[in-house]
C-alpha cells in the first residue's frame, strides 16, 4: 500500500501541490492542513499535480472541494492535471470536471490560474 | 473469504483486500472500484452509525467470472445510507455542499448495492464487475 505524501512548489504566484500516493479517510486530515495552512499563509493560486495519485475516495475529493471553496474566496483559484482515467471518473461522478479546471498538462493548469 | 475487522477496519482490511484483488487478477479500475466501496461503506458506520464502544464490522468478498460480490455488515444502529438524497452535483462551488459524494460514488461505481437490516446488523451488499478484459497488473 502507498501513502501519501506531497511537495510543494513555487511558480512565479502560483503554488503547485504535487499529491502522491493514496488521499483516503485515513491520511485526507494531513491534506486539508497543508492546504488550508498554505492559504492563510497567503497562497490564492494553487495547482494539483496529480500525476502520481493513485487512489482518491470522498474524504480527499472533500479537501479538493474546501481548496476550491477557499481559493476562490481568497480571489484567486485552483487548477489540477495528472489525473488517471479511474480518478478522472471519480471526478466526473462527483461533478468535479465542471467545478474544477481539470487540464491535461502542468502549463495549461498553470496558465488557468496565473 | 471472512475478515473480521473490528478496531481498525481500514487498516486491517488494506493488505488482506490487496492480496484478494491480486488473486483474483482485478484489473486496475476494478480495484479501485473494491477499494472505494469497501472505505465508502466502513467509514459511513463509524461516521454515522458506531456509537463511542465502536461497531463490530464484517466484510466478506468472493470472486467469480471477474465478477466480485461483497457484504460489509455491522452492528451499530439502523442506518441505511442508500436512502440518503445525492449530492447536487450541478451546484456552484460557493453553493456545493461538502460531503454526502461516499454513498453517491458507490451507487455510481459498483454495479450492484443493496441495503438490509438482519436482525440487529446493518448488511450492505454489492457487486463489482470487472469490466476490462486484460488483467493489467
Amino acid at each position: 500500500m502507498s501513502h501519501l505524501a506531497t511537495q510543494q512548489e513555487t511558480v512565479g504566484p502560483v503554488t503547485v501541490l504535487s499529491v502522491s500516493g493514496r488521499v483516503d479517510s485515513a491520511n485526507a486530515k494531513e491534506l486539508e492542513t497543508e492546504v488550508v495552512q498554505a492559504v492563510e499563509a497567503g497562497t490564492a493560486r494553487m495547482v494539483f499535480n496529480f500525476s502520481d495519485l493513485d487512489y482518491i475516495s470522498s474524504a480527499g475529493l472533500r479537501v479538493v472541494l474546501i481548496a476550491g471553496k477557499r481559493l476562490k474566496a481568497a480571489g484567486g483559484g485552483m487548477a489540477l492535471y495528472g489525473l488517471n482515467p479511474t480518478i478522472k471518473d471519480v471526478f466526473e461522478i462527483s461533478g468535479f470536471m465542471s467545478l474544477f479546471e481539470v487540464k491535461a498538462d502542468r502549463d495549461a493548469a498553470i496558465a488557468a490560474v496565473g | 473469504m471472512i475478515l473480521d475487522a473490528a478496531g481498525d477496519p481500514l487498516a486491517a482490511l488494506a493488505s488482506q483486500v490487496d492480496g484478494f484483488a491480486s488473486a483474483q487478477g482485478l484489473s486496475a479500475k476494478a480495484r479501485y472500484t473494491l477499494d472505494l466501496v469497501l472505505e465508502e461503506l466502513i467509514t459511513n458506520v463509524v461516521n454515522h452509525g458506531a456509537g463511542p464502544e465502536g461497531a463490530d464490522v464484517h466484510v466478506t468478498l468472493s470472486g467469480e467470472d471477474r465478477t466480485v460480490v461483497g457484504t460489509v455488515s455491522d452492528n451499530a444502529m439502523a442506518f441505511d445510507p442508500l436512502a440518503m438524497a445525492p449530492p447536487d452535483t450541478s451546484s456552484s462551488l460557493e453553493e456545493r455542499a461538502v460531503g454526502g459524494l461516499g454513498v453517491h460514488l458507490v451507487r455510481t461505481l459498483a454495479n450492484e448495492v443493496s441495503y438490509a437490516r438482519e436482525g440487529d446488523r446493518n448488511v450492505l451488499r454489492f457487486t463489482v464487475t470487472d469490466e476490462e478484459t486484460e488483467v493489467s497488473r
